[in-house]
């Protein structure tokens, strides 16, 4: 849980934006697509389990 | 809190330069840095709330009056949360929708404190 969650992001970001420039120019629309949803989904398990974290943290802190 | 500052800055460059090619991916980093800020803010919270804590029985205050206070105020942080996350991603409707509940949750814990009063008044009389 640092900074270095950000920067995963951002890195998988602009991965997933090159691979579908890439994969458009050769003419693999649908597989550029499902690049995009697999960078997508990553990212927010990702996100989705620091929100958890963020939730139980709220949650112990005011005695829910 | 230069250490948040600091973050924040840096999330924000990432998210333009990320979102000029993919606007998910800089919406997926707001909300990764928010979580960053308040986990880290987190503590430091406990700390105040265990001092009130300690003050209110130090006065001999009901400890179940204090409780539902706490609760609404951590109700309220998720609530702002999540619709903070839903406005960044453009969706206001359920943003609204979000507020709405966390509205009437935190009506449902407060209900209890305003009986309890009325509970208390009639005794008096």
């Amino acid at each position: 849980m640092d900074v270095d969650l950000i920067f995963k992001i951002a890195a998988i970001g602009i991965l997933v934006s090159i691979l579908n420039i890439v994969l458009n120019k050769s003419g693999r629309e649908e597989q550029a697509m499902m690049t995009t949803l697999a960078g997508l989904v990553v990212v927010l398990m990702l996100v989705v389990r620091e929100i958890a974290n963020l939730f139980d943290t709220v949650k112990a802190l005011f005695g829910f | 809190m230069i250490r948040i500052a600091g973050i924040g800055i840096v999330g924000a460059l990432l998210a333009v330069v990320v979102s000029e090619k993919k606007p998910e991916m800089g919406m997926l980093i707001g909300l990764a840095f928010g979580v960053l800020a308040l986990v880290l803010v987190a503590g430091k919270a406990g700390a105040v709330i265990q001092l009130i804590n300690e003050s209110v029985r130090k006065s001999g205050i009901d400890a179940d009056l204090i409780v539902p206070i706490l609760k609404v105020t951590g109700m309220a942080y998720i609530t702002q949360f999540a619709v903070d996350a839903c406005r960044d991603a453009g969706q206001n409707g359920i943003a609204s929708k979000i507020e709405i509940a966390g509205k009437i949750m935190m009506l449902a814990v407060a209900v209890p404190l305003a009986t309890a009063l009325i509970k208390m008044v009639t005794t008096i009389l």
